[in-house]
């Protein structure tokens, strides 16, 4: 068969000491820039790109890929201890994560965070053996109106990003939206909102908001419980660590769910691990049987964000490799040390370099694996960090974080800025308004009016071109059978209310 | 008295200045990018720094700033000494666009001075298959028959791309429908994907597209045909000698920067040039090689700006 031919050509690249030793160095490099709050997996290629220039462009791109996924291995682990997100793809992971390590259970949730991204990763994979091809022509058929379609499901599916009340999380993810205007207007080239800083042209940087709302706003808001705060106590024995049988029982079906919107989203050029693994906690929500579980520790709530968010990390590469043109920044790095070697990318690479685009794939295999038997180990230590007195550790991540947030951009005002969106996240937690939905609000927002602006261009300016496309209309068909379905949900309640309000 | 000995100092001074000069440089150089860590800028400064470093017998080190459109990498030369030990790295956004899409810019241009000019990235025009146009003739005749329907996708409005757009009417005057996108990857997708008809796009991102029949390549914006694309007529060949469309890549520094350590910078950069592995690359990129000293960059600079700010003008762009 076929595709055994091209494992096996795999395998030889992948297997070779230098390519082990680079595939290691990747994801044990990501692993780390994942866990550190702030700092990326772009900034972690951009760092190690000019390194490229001496090695085989195999190697390379084997390492800045293992450094790719990697970080959404590490990215949660912070969030579940510490309350602040790794990356903003995990910023998800910390609604049920650290609840679940408040409630003693930390070492279980990273145990179970490493399963659903190495399930999570390996389905990925197996579809980019598989289905390249057809799924980069799949993502072709995505357009403006599509995605727009895609943004507005995902809002309306938003408000079951928090527990609380609904008009609270409204509310937050419109404000979300309007910090994502801030910068140029690619229509017409105009700033907004940049009053007179330039830093703002590029807009506000995810980093700094998300590390702001969540790192800055945690420590903040933990300096009172410092002085007398004793540390939490967890279960550090290797049996206490091991999920129950509950949790392995709850494990496959929000690992499957989140596996398959995150592939999906991974895929297309447009979205990304962030939406997927937001995507995916709002759908395993909606289809769980007892959603005020969530918010609380449900395991779920951990495993769907987590397997989507790696799902994604590798099928992002199958546009980038299948067709070429690379859908994030941090993929057009990757494709620059390629064209740097000589290498342009684009169809042919599967055919004319199999051994490369085998060889990387295999890697993969190899990366996810190496990360899974380095996590497991890790989980006791990592943990053991929470009895690390706070007078220590607090200092500490805000340096991290204030390190991680300059080195997006090289900017200063970034730290400043992610110190203003730590004072209102703060003010928001005083005001017991959820941080999660802004979050998507901004990462949301963009996209929704980007692609909305350019279907109406696109259809002279009729509205209905997104009822018109049978893909665009199916997504907006099943947002209005969720709207319906939130609507009915609570006229029922209510009326169930007024029923038993007569009945007492 | 006063005025001799005064006059004697200045003499000794001077004596002493060439000495200075030839002593530069004795310490490492920066190179400071507006250009993001792989992007076009970075891979051309990234190519030449070895053999310059070589040449100056000094390390050379080069840090990407691409914050606020290059911005903030200008301030940062323009807050150092004028001695040489700054380089700018940079590209036609921070020199001739902003300056002429912007109302005010945070920085000033007329501060900085060339020091040589190392290569050009022409853009590309490709046709999605489905248009069933084959050449420039055809997308014109097209065009004309049916005004407004074919669509252009851009990096954005008011980046180049968008620009060579608005160039291309110009010259042919044809009416087509602008849709810009955030980035060329983006808008190189939108070409592959059959979202807009046309798309203006570096070379090296669709090369193997335009080999594999995925798109259609109809003319290289150049006065030369690139060594990537061979079969891809020049402008002139097309019969549109004025439709050039090209980014570049330079070195800076800082106006009061002595002549002798500009020429020292050119000339390390223009020997870096020579290296046939460097050429090979920049050519396996789509570039073209350039490599022209202080003097000449100056003048294609004005150029360059006169070029832009009459397609800007004659297109109604305001700044904003």
């Amino acid at each position: 068969m076929d595709i055994l031919a091209n494992v096996a050509l795999g395998l030889g690249t992948a297997l070779t000491p230098a390519n082990l030793f680079y595939s290691f160095a990747g994801v044990t490099l990501g692993m780390l820039v994942g866990v550190l709050p702030g700092i990326g997996a772009m900034a972690a290629i951009s760092m190690l790109f000019p390194l490229t220039f001496y090695i085989d462009p195999t190697s390379a791109i084997i390492m800045l890929a293992g450094i790719y996924y990697g970080t959404s291995y590490g990215g949660s682990t912070a969030s579940i201890l510490l309350n602040l997100p790794g990356e903003p793809s995990a910023a998800v992971t910390a609604l049920d994560g650290y609840p679940m390590a408040q409630n003693g259970r930390a070492g279980t949730a990273l145990m179970i965070t490493a399963l659903a991204s190495f399930f999570g990763g390996s389905i990925g994979i197996v579809l980019m053996m598989l289905f390249s091809p057809a799924i980069a022509a799949a993502a072709l058929q995505f357009g403006a109106w599509e995605y727009c379609a895609l943004m507005i499901l995902g809002l309306v599916a938003s408000s079951a990003i928090s527990d609380g009340s609904l008009a609270k999380s409204l509310a937050m993810v419109v404000l979300g939206i309007l910090f994502g205007t801030v910068g140029i207007d690619i229509y017409s080239g105009v700033y907004r909102f940049q009053m007179g800083v330039p830093e703002l042209r590029d807009g506000i940087s995810l980093v700094a908001f998300a590390m702001g709302l969540f790192g800055f706003a945690e420590v903040i808001s933990s300096v009172r419980g410092a002085a007398h705060g004793a540390p939490r106590i967890q279960s550090v024995t290797m049996r206490e660590m091991l999920p129950t049988r509950d949790d392995m029982r709850r494990f496959l079906g929000p690992a499957l769910r989140g596996t398959a919107l995150g592939s999906a989203l991974g895929a297309l050029p447009g979205t990304g691990p962030t939406i997927a693994s937001f995507m995916a906690y709002m759908a395993e929500k909606r289809v769980a049987k007892e959603p005020e579980r969530f918010g609380k520790g449900a395991i779920e709530g951990v495993i769907a964000p987590e397997s989507a968010n790696n799902s994604a990390g590798q099928t992002a590469f199958i546009p980038t490799f299948a067709l070429g043109i690379p859908g994030t920044a941090t993929m057009a790095i990757m494709l620059s040390a390629l064209m740097m070697q000589g290498i342009n990318p684009g169809p042919s690479m599967m055919t004319d370099r199999p051994e490369m685009f085998w060889g990387l794939v295999m890697s993969f295999w190899i990366g996810n694996l190496l990360l899974l038997v380095l996590n497991i180990p890790l989980v006791g230590i990592w943990v053991r960090l929470l009895s690390v007195p706070y007078g220590v550790l607090y200092p500490a991540i805000l340096l991290f974080v204030c390190i991680g947030v300059y080195s997006v951009k090289n900017s200063i005002f970034d730290i400043w800025l992610a110190l203003g969106f730590g004072l209102l996240g703060y003010g928001m937690r005083l005001a017991r308004l959820p941080v999660a939905p802004m979050v998507l609000g901004i990462v949301l927002g963009p996209l929704l009016e980007e692609n909305f602006r350019r279907g109406m261009l696109l259809s002279r300016g009729d509205i209905m071109g997104i009822f018109d496309r049978p893909i665009s209309a199916s997504v907006m068909a099943v947002s209005g059978l969720l709207l319906l379905w939130g609507l009915w949900r609570g006229l029922r309640d209510r009326r169930r209310a007024v029923a038993r309000a007569e009945g007492s | 008295m006063k005025q001799t000995l005064f006059s004697l100092g200045l003499t000794a001074l001077t004596a002493l200045l060439p000495a200075a000069a030839s002593a530069f440089p004795d310490k490492p150089v920066t190179i400071i990018s507006t250009s993001a860590a792989g992007s076009p800028g970075d891979v051309v400064a990234r190519l030449v720094r070895e053999a310059m470093s070589e040449e100056l017998g000094q390390p050379v080190v080069i840090e990407n700033r691409d914050a606020a459109g290059g911005a903030l990498a200008i301030d940062e030369l323009l807050g150092t000494e004028p001695d040489g030990y700054h380089v700018l790295s940079t590209g036609a956004g921070p020199i001739v666009f902003a300056p002429l899409l912007q109302k005010a810019v945070d920085y000033d241009v007329s501060a900085l001075k060339p020091v040589v000019m190392l290569a050009a990235l022409p853009t590309v025009l490709v046709a999605n298959p489905s248009l069933g146009v084959s050449s420039v003739d055809e997308l014109i005749a097209l065009a004309k028959k049916e005004p407004g329907s074919i669509a252009v996708s851009s990096g954005g409005n008011g980046t180049p791309t968008h620009l060579a757009s608005e160039l291309m009417k110009q010259l042919t005057d044809i009416d087509i429908l602008h849709i810009p996108y955030r980035g060329t990857s983006a808008a190189a997708t939108a070409v592959l994907s059959n979202e807009v008809g046309i798309s203006f796009s570096g070379p090296g991102h669709v090369v193997d597209q335009i080999n594999s029949g995925d798109l259609v390549g109809l003319v290289v914006n150049d006065t030369k045909r690139l060594a990537i694309l061979p079969d891809l007529p020049t402008a002139a060949e097309v019969g549109l000698p004025d439709f050039i469309v090209q980014g570049w890549f330079g070195f800076f520094v800082e106006e009061g920067t002595p002549d002798e350590v500009i020429d020292m910078l050119s000339s390390a950069a223009l020997k870096a040039l020579e290296d046939p592995e460097a050429v090979s690359k920049l050519d396996a990129l789509g570039f073209t090689v350039v490599g022209s000293g202080p003097a000449e960059y100056q003048a294609y600079l004005d150029k360059n700006i006169a070029l832009w700010d009459g397609v800007i003008k004659a297109a109604g762009i305001e700044p904003k």
